[in-house]
């Protein structure tokens, strides 16, 4: 009974750093130049071919518009940071709980599951008005907008990585006697986590949209009032300088949303769906 | 559920009598298993070869208290089985490890489902895990292991507990012919210390003969036992076990109640 074991395979990870930043710079490198080359192309073409800055202003009026009042853009982005993060909050306590009766109970699954995927096709900003009726004027009508959209995404993650157990491994859990809430914490759960959060990424950014959109039908504070101020003053740079405040703050949040997932979750299942990470034979 | 019935390292007797298994698809009742008797002794290695969709893994399933039979009555140790039964160890076809989880806690899961202490269980995982060769990999996450070595992290996830039963369902049947060798003695091994009953599905009539004591031959859909014929070697069974005609003469008798019954 002699096996030669082979290396393991932490081994195989152990890379100096000095390694690593090389590899970095290597594979980013290109990348970030190719976004430097082309603002500056932008910035260029603005003066060469004389664009009237009403129509396309240059990288460098935006951020000269963002630098001229940072205090109201900071103060609405916070206005709008709140709404979405509630937003999302409510869409959390509200769809992971929901994704687990759909899956546990038949009943449920039969009942809401068609309800779930007729809601998703209502465009939510049509939603919007109602919602501000409802939810007034203030920022619960767009919190209630961005739990609606960030909803949908995270209730079927949800739905799906619950359903990520094999039969076989439910049999042996309870061969061994596990109750359905063992089976449920130590399995099921764990091995949903990766898509749970998957949906999260997704339910984040639109929370985002639905909080703007919810600003932009009615509302006197936050980043889509703003918008609407600056369309409505004809101050395309200020228009600009939103967006691209309002797509950082976006991306901010999703990767937040990764930071945590590689905090919490175990490095198997970070690396899920990353390629040439399976077993060797 | 403190008490147990079975007496911990032993060996299980099981008595099938006369279970018949059918399912509802749509509306209508399809036999899956029709009229089955069949007794293992304790200690016996008794494999269930059988065509594809001819219940043997319902069986498996009924006698672990998974399924509830149609008809009849299956009694471990003779007891009525009526709810999953405690002190079963089982391997599937998919070995269905934990990828969170290491090696070795992996292995120790059962100890930690029954609320046994870990800390006493972990000498006896890393011995099991050291007689299939995967010591070194106690601590790595699955899936830095091959389909072999991770099957074999399985086995040793069903023996932990020193159950009196093992119920392997096709467990080697995903494996690559060299791997499935190896570890056909690899698990000779390992139950040639502890003598649990071994019932074994498996569609691989040379694994079957190479290690039973007693093979069971099923009919195609609904599955009812056709033959059950005895191998019995002098001495223990190795790599040149192959080459006895006592071996081969049973591979030729399985062979030809498969082809009796035109399944080949």
């Amino acid at each position: 009974m002699t096996t030669i074991a082979p290396a393991t395979p932490n081994e195989r990870d152990r890379v100096s750093v000095r390694d690593r930043f090389a590899r970095a710079a290597r594979s980013y490198g290109p990348v970030v130049l190719a976004y430097v080359l082309l603002l500056a192309a932008w910035e260029l073409a603005g003066s060469l071919f004389h664009v009237p800055k009403y129509v396309l202003p240059a990288p460098s009026q935006i951020a000269a518009s963002l630098a001229k009042h940072p205090d109201v853009l900071f103060g609405n982005g916070w206005v709008t940071l709140q709404e979405v993060l509630a937003g999302f909050a409510i869409g959390v306590v509200v769809s992971i709980p929901l994704g687990v009766a759909i899956v546990s109970w038949r009943a449920v699954d039969r009942i809401v599951y068609p309800f779930l995927v007729a809601f998703q096709a209502v465009p939510k900003v049509a939603l919007a008005p109602i919602l501000v009726v409802w939810f007034g004027f203030g920022p619960g009508s767009k919190v209630m907008l961005g739990f609606v959209t960030a909803m949908f995404p995270i209730v079927i993650n949800t739905v799906i990585g619950l359903r990520q157990t094999p039969v076989e491994m439910i049999h042996l859990m309870r061969s061994l006697g596990a109750s359905p809430l063992q089976i449920f914490v130590k399995v099921r759960l764990i091995a949903a986590a990766p898509y749970i959060f998957g949906g999260f990424k997704l339910g984040i950014t639109l929370a985002v949209v639905g909080a703007v959109v919810g600003e932009f039908i009615a509302s006197n504070k936050g980043l889509g009032n703003m918008l609407l101020a600056a369309n409505n003053a004809f101050d395309t740079p200020m228009l600009f300088g939103v967006v691209v405040f309002l797509s950082l703050m976006s991306i901010a949040l999703f990767y937040l949303i990764e930071l945590i997932e590689v905090l919490v979750l175990p490095a198997p299942l970070r690396r899920k769906g990353d390629p040439g990470t399976g077993p060797s034979a | 559920m403190s008490a147990q019935p079975v007496a911990e390292r032993g060996a299980s007797s099981v008595a099938v009598a006369g279970v018949a298994k059918s399912y509802l698809r749509n509306g209508r009742a399809m036999p899956a298993i029709a009229g089955v008797s069949l007794d293992v002794a304790p200690g016996e290695f008794c494999s269930i070869v059988g065509p594809s969709g001819c219940g043997k893994s319902t069986l498996l399933m009924m006698i672990a208290g998974l399924y509830a039979p149609t008809a009849g009555s299956i009694r471990v140790d003779g007891a009525e089985v009526r709810r999953p039964l405690a002190s079963v160890g089982m391997v599937f076809q998919r070995d269905v490890l934990l990828e969170w989880r290491s090696v070795l806690d992996n292995v120790l899961l059962p100890i930690e489902v029954k609320r046994r202490p870990k800390q006493a269980y972990r000498e006896k995982a890393l011995d099991l895990l050291d007689l299939v060769g995967l010591r070194a990999f106690a601590d790595c996450y699955p899936e830095q292991l091959s389909g072999g070595m991770r099957q074999r992290v399985a086995i040793c996830r069903a023996l932990i507990h020193d159950p009196p039963l093992l119920l392997m369902d096709e467990p080697f049947g995903a494996l690559d012919a060299l791997t499935r060798e190896k570890i056909n003695f690899d698990l000779m091994q390992l139950t040639a210390q502890t003598r649990q009953t071994v019932l074994f599905v498996t569609h691989s009539i040379d694994e079957a003969v190479l290690m039973s004591d007693r093979i069971v031959v099923m009919t195609p859909s609904p599955g009812r036992i056709f033959q059950t014929l005895r191998v019995a070697f002098d001495g223990p069974r190795t790599i040149e076990t192959r080459a006895e005609p006592h071996y081969v003469e049973s591979v030729k008798e399985v062979r030809d109640a498969f082809h009796r019954m035109g399944v080949i």
